[in-house]
């Protein structure tokens, strides 16, 4: 990302209510969804008698304006807490307070590392651009402790489509008709059919095109499978930020579903089940000790199967096996004696006996079209590296 | 077996037995690699796997052609284009001499057919003489891509087990496991110098460390100085410092000054001075082929 871009970006975010109509509109809707749900508790969040530092790098911007400053807070042990508390402060902001509080500058930053949602509150000193990327902050009014906002940097994306897709989760369809249909395209040879009873030889011929650059598959790590509807993006000309409400975990999970299963009619697994086969899938991976690389593969081809219909709830577990015994032996490097040991691993892994999956081994290679080394162009990749 | 006519058994690849068949309806000559499947606690063979999904994209004419896959209950069978011989059946039959002409047209469609293996991010990694396929027509082909694998994607190491020893680069030798192209053209160098000399190979080692002090004793030890780097590898191991004293008119007489340059080029100890297949196929030796080729 432009460092430029960023810093600026950086700076415009800590004076949030920029665009004040949006601000306000934001707050509304946290204090009127929180308002009446009772209060308790005057647990603040910020400490801000001993810990101010001023942000050189900011404040050397622009020293006309007022420099914002960074709060950390030594004994915060849980996010829960934290989301407990910015309830709370929420339930004792009224609309005319914040209307004052959004006017000074906004003083306190808190930085919660996206992946460390759950565990921690990450204390920050300075504002740099690395320490900030990637994360979602919180501001807090300092006087009345009360939560003014919370906002993610995300790296700017100069393709336009891309920011197009995260900015706007909602509009348009999800699925260009290419899309489908480069996925209906992608049929799976009933395994049974494969392997079952059928001694006559089948040819594959039909599957013997090059297929380079051929697909490219969802990519269920953007922000859209992932936050759902809670997230209301405010796009301006040098920077967007999403706003992303506090929403219990298995409420979005439901969402997230929901949404996932609008978007894919066809697909019979819900996002989460698809998660939690890959989680599985990366165990396994770690378990034997296989390269990332080999797990980036593995899941690409899961994914293909899923989005292709291949896979129903009876067949998950096997399919996702195969996946990854198929992208260990193309991309592992194995040696042949240590095969087995990675099948027991699976078999461990994916709670089924190596002969109920193994038959769906051949069946999956010929559904994703024997395709298995192609280069992966989307951010599978540049996530994991 | 329905549409193919067994032939006759051709020999035994490394995961299966290879027929000569013939295609019932239009006569067309193939060679059938036989996978059982039958041993199923391993599944598929990784070989077959890389096999089929690497020469799925790899349409040359100088890498052999996958024509279909046949799959059944038990056995899975991969149809291939048939060619007559491979290279050490060829320097069997060719009786101790192979013209100028043939050696430079093999060693051209053998970089022409690894450089577009290497274009397409393709490492062969276990290039030799029986892997070569040489059809009725003198056209060379690359076969068995058991070993192969793509590149280019982020991994922390590849297999140090690859290339057969004789055709294997010290790099590899020394247990290096990031690798690049230049693993194949070490040993397209080493196939140049047999092809030159009618089936000698260049270095016959019977151990790791004896084909590296046959590599050394030719080419030199290397040091920290000619390869930066060399001692940090992993099977790392010091050598007799043997001087570099290659004496290519004696190790490949047939071969003219731009043939011992261009051999001299492809066999260097250390891999990121070695020419890649792209940039072989430029050199000075094959001015006359394509001279003629565009006249």
């Amino acid at each position: 990302m432009d460092e430029h871009t960023e810093r600026a970006a950086l700076f415009y975010l800590a004076y949030i209510p920029l665009d004040l109509n949006s601000a306000e509109e934001l707050i509304k809707e946290y204090s009127s969804d929180q308002m009446h749900s009772g209060a308790s508790g005057n647990a603040s969040v910020c400490d801000n008698k001993n810990n101010h530092h001023d942000s050189e790098e900011i404040g050397n911007m622009d020293p006309s304006l007022p420099q914002p400053r960074v709060l950390y807070k030594r004994s915060l042990s849980t996010i829960d807490k934290t989301s407990e508390n910015s309830n709370c402060l929420i339930r004792r902001s009224s609309l005319s307070s914040i209307a004052e509080t959004i006017l000074p500058p906004v003083q306190a930053l808190y930085c919660v590392r996206r992946s460390q949602l759950r565990n921690r509150v990450e204390k920050i000193k300075y504002i740099t651009n690395k320490s900030l990327r990637k994360s979602r902050a919180f501001l807090v009014e300092p006087s009345h402790h009360t939560l003014l906002a919370v906002f993610s940097v995300i790296p700017y994306v100069k393709d336009g489509n891309k920011s197009k897709s995260q900015g706007s989760p909602s509009k348009g369809p999800l699925l260009s008709h290419t899309r489908l249909e480069q996925l209906e395209n992608l049929t799976l040879p009933e395994p049974t059919q494969v392997v079952g009873h059928s001694k006559e030889e089948v040819s594959y011929n039909a599957l013997l095109h090059p297929s380079f650059n051929d697909l490219a598959p969802v990519n269920l790590n953007s922000p859209q499978w992932t936050c759902g509807k809670h997230r209301r993006v405010l796009r301006f000309n040098s920077y967007i930020v999403s706003i992303v409400d506090y929403t219990k975990p298995s409420e979005l999970k439901r969402d997230l579903n929901l949404k996932f299963k609008k978007c894919y009619p066809q697909v019979c697994l819900t996002l989460s089940k698809l998660r939690s086969l890959e989680k599985q899938m990366m165990r396994s991976v770690k378990a034997f000790g296989l390269q990332p690389a080999v797990l980036t593969y593995a899941k690409y081809y899961f994914e293909r199967l899923v989005f292709s219909c291949a896979i129903n709830k009876a067949n998950r577990h096997h399919l996702a096996a195969v996946c990854l015994l198929l992208s260990a032996k193309v991309h592992g490097d194995l040696k042949t004696e240590v095969v087995p040991e990675l099948i027991s691993i699976l078999e461990h892994y994916f709670k089924a006996n190596c002969s109920a999956f193994l038959p769906y081994e051949f069946a999956a290679f010929a559904a994703l079209k024997f395709s298995l080394i192609f280069p992966i162009r989307n951010r599978h990749l540049s996530d994991e590296s | 077996m329905h549409k193919y006519e067994k032939i006759e058994k051709i020999g035994e690849g490394t995961y299966g037995t290879v027929f000569k068949a013939k295609n019932r309806e239009t006569g067309e000559v193939v060679a059938l690699k036989r996978v059982q499947l039958d041993d199923d606690d391993e599944g598929v063979p990784s070989s077959a796997l890389r096999e089929i999904c690497i020469l799925k994209e790899l349409k040359h004419r100088n890498v052999v052609r996958l024509h279909d896959v046949l799959h059944s209950e038990r056995k899975m069978t991969l149809v291939f284009e048939y060619c007559e011989q491979d290279l050490k059946k060829y320097f069997d039959s060719c009786g101790g001499d192979i013209d100028d002409a043939t050696v430079q047209s093999f060693m051209y469609q053998l970089l022409k057919g690894l450089g577009f293996c290497h274009q397409q991010n393709i490492l062969h990694r276990d290039l030799k003489p029986q892997n070569l396929l040489i059809n009725k027509n003198g056209e060379l082909k690359l076969a068995d891509f058991g070993l192969a694998r793509s590149f280019g994607i982020p991994v922390r190491c590849y297999s140090a087990e690859v290339v057969t020893l004789w055709y294997r680069p010290p790099d590899v030798l020394f247990g290096a496991k990031l690798y690049t192209t230049t693993i194949d053209t070490w040993s397209a160098g080493c196939i140049f110098a047999e092809i030159s000399n009618a089936g000698v190979p260049l270095f016959p080692g019977n151990d790791v460390d004896d084909q590296l002090k046959r590599i050394f004793k030719v080419l030199g030890t290397p040091s920290e100085r000619t390869w930066p780097g060399v001692s940090k590898l992993p099977d790392y191991k010091i050598f007799p410092n043997y001087p570099a004293n290659a004496n290519w008119p004696h190790i490949v007489p047939k071969l003219n000054t731009s043939g011992h340059d261009l051999l001299r080029c492809l066999v260097i100890s250390n891999p990121t001075e070695r020419l890649t297949a792209e940039a072989a196929l430029q050199h000075a030796y094959f001015n006359d082929l394509m001279s003629s080729k565009s006249s």
